[in-house]
């Protein structure tokens, strides 16, 4: 379904920063992923899982390396190519890391039904409506989306990605401004979810409920490993190198000594 | 047409009327209605307007007086009406704000209504930013800051605010790319 190789991509820098050359976010960069694979990108702040999940939405083109997907190659020619795009478009969805940034109807029910209507659907009311009470937000309908609390911008832009059936769903974070309780309902939700699944997060003990094959981003922005995820969570010096654990300090009476430490996955 | 975009209409042909209207009595008289037709709500609309005018109000009045006075063309009825008008839509326009959801008004422009959400969406976070970034200014301040170091924070705060505005502003458009919106077959 997705083929990368070779993709290297480099920020433009900003005015008044001391490289000119741009910011280096994603070196050369193999990747695989098959129809109905779950994948979860682990990696710390920095190292380009974002960068790498708008390269897959076709939102970011890469400097150098081909990205396919589904074998067409996704370039800047192919996404203005009305039917490519549509088509893409139609297939692949990118939850931001921050939702409210998908939220741009004046009521939820419009926000949903926007995909289905583009895309010339069947009932797109309906399959709202239907969305919309899948995800509890029936009583908020006519409610402008800005008013939404964390959790609730979380599931309405989710529901208005499903709402047009992708065949490719990526999460950027998706638990990182959510509740314990918002957390799990999302966890259950994807793990029901009968779809290509690629989630970067780097809170490791919801790895295993995401996916069953990591892909660990290094601080080099390389690929660091890619292979089943029971193995990266067992290997701690690649976890400790990748920046996803720490040694840590600990204080026992007078005795003072240091060990590793994943602080939400032992 | 839904019952927003019909008050959009009404207040957008008050605004005309509004404008054609040179006798301050008449102006003095639409000011009444309006305040009588606001309902319970009134005082707080009519406090919204003054604290909104009435620096603006005094700056262009005194500087009318003094010019006028000086060329001997001093009209208090002109000034008289000014001050009304502004007043008059100012007032009008917190009043549809109150009573009115300008996206759903816009109902009949799509793209006008989403542009709408997005800025007004946009405003709130930066507002709250702005709000935390005075918050945290004040909680690691221990005595008042001096003029020079309100001008530091004040640009600082800017400086940030507006970072956070360009970052927010591509992360929406690649959104609204990501969802289609710009392929030419937005509904």
């Amino acid at each position: 379904m997705i083929a990368l190789d070779g993709v290297t991509l480099r920020h433009p820098t900003l005015p008044g920063a001391p490289n000119d050359a741009g910011v280096l976010a994603l070196d050369g960069i193999d990747l695989r992923v098959a129809p109905k694979e779950r994948v979860v990108l682990l990696g710390a702040n920095g190292c380009g899982k974002s960068t790498l999940l708008k390269i897959l939405d076709g939102l970011l083109i890469p400097g150098a390396g081909d990205y396919r997907f589904q074998g067409e190659a996704v370039t800047q020619a192919s996404l203005r190519q009305r039917d490519f795009s549509r088509r893409f478009r139609a297939q692949v969805a990118l939850l931001f890391q921050h939702p409210e940034a998908m939220l741009f109807h004046p009521t939820v029910l419009e926000e949903i039904a926007f995909g289905p209507k583009q895309l010339g659907m069947e009932g797109p009311e309906d399959r709202a409506r239907a969305w919309a009470a899948h995800m509890g937000l029936s009583k908020h309908l006519e409610t402008p989306p800005y008013l939404l609390s964390g959790g609730e911008k979380q599931r309405l832009a989710l529901a208005a990605l499903l709402a047009v059936e992708p065949q490719l769903l990526l999460l950027d974070e998706p638990t990182a401004h959510l509740d314990p309780r918002a957390t799990g309902w999302l966890v259950d939700f994807l793990a029901d979810l009968d779809i290509t699944l690629v989630v970067a997060t780097h809170v490791l003990s919801l790895a295993p409920e995401l996916g069953s094959r990591a892909i660990i981003l290094g601080e080099d922005h390389r690929i660091a490993f890619d292979g089943p995820l029971e193995a990266a969570l067992a290997d701690l010096d690649l976890l400790v190198a990748a920046n996803l654990a720490h040694t840590h300090r600990h204080r026992h009476g007078d005795s003072v000594h240091r060990h590793f430490h994943v602080h939400d996955w032992d | 047409m839904n019952r927003d975009t019909f008050w959009l209409l009404i207040y957008l042909a008050a605004v005309l009327a509004g404008t054609l209207v040179h006798d301050p009595l008449w102006l003095g008289a639409a000011w009444l209605v309006c305040l009588l037709l606001a309902g319970p709500q009134r005082l707080r609309l009519l406090r919204k307007t003054l604290a909104a005018i009435v620096l603006f109000n005094l700056t262009v009045s005194v500087g009318y007086l003094i010019v006028a006075s000086a060329q001997h063309t001093f009209a208090g009825a002109y000034l008289l009406l000014v001050n009304l008008r502004v007043g008059w839509l100012t007032f009008l326009a917190f009043w549809l704000a109150s009573r009115v959801h300008l996206p759903r008004a816009l109902a009949f422009a799509p793209n006008l209504a989403r542009l709408l959400t997005v800025a007004y969406a946009m405003t709130l976070r930066l507002l709250r930013l702005h709000q935390d970034h005075k918050l945290a200014q004040r909680s690691r301040t221990l005595a008042p800051p001096t003029l020079q170091e309100r001008i530091a924070m004040s640009a600082a705060g800017a400086g940030h605010v507006l970072d956070r505005a360009t970052h927010a502003a591509t992360e929406v458009t690649q959104a609204m790319r990501s969802r289609g919106l710009f392929e030419g077959n937005q509904p």
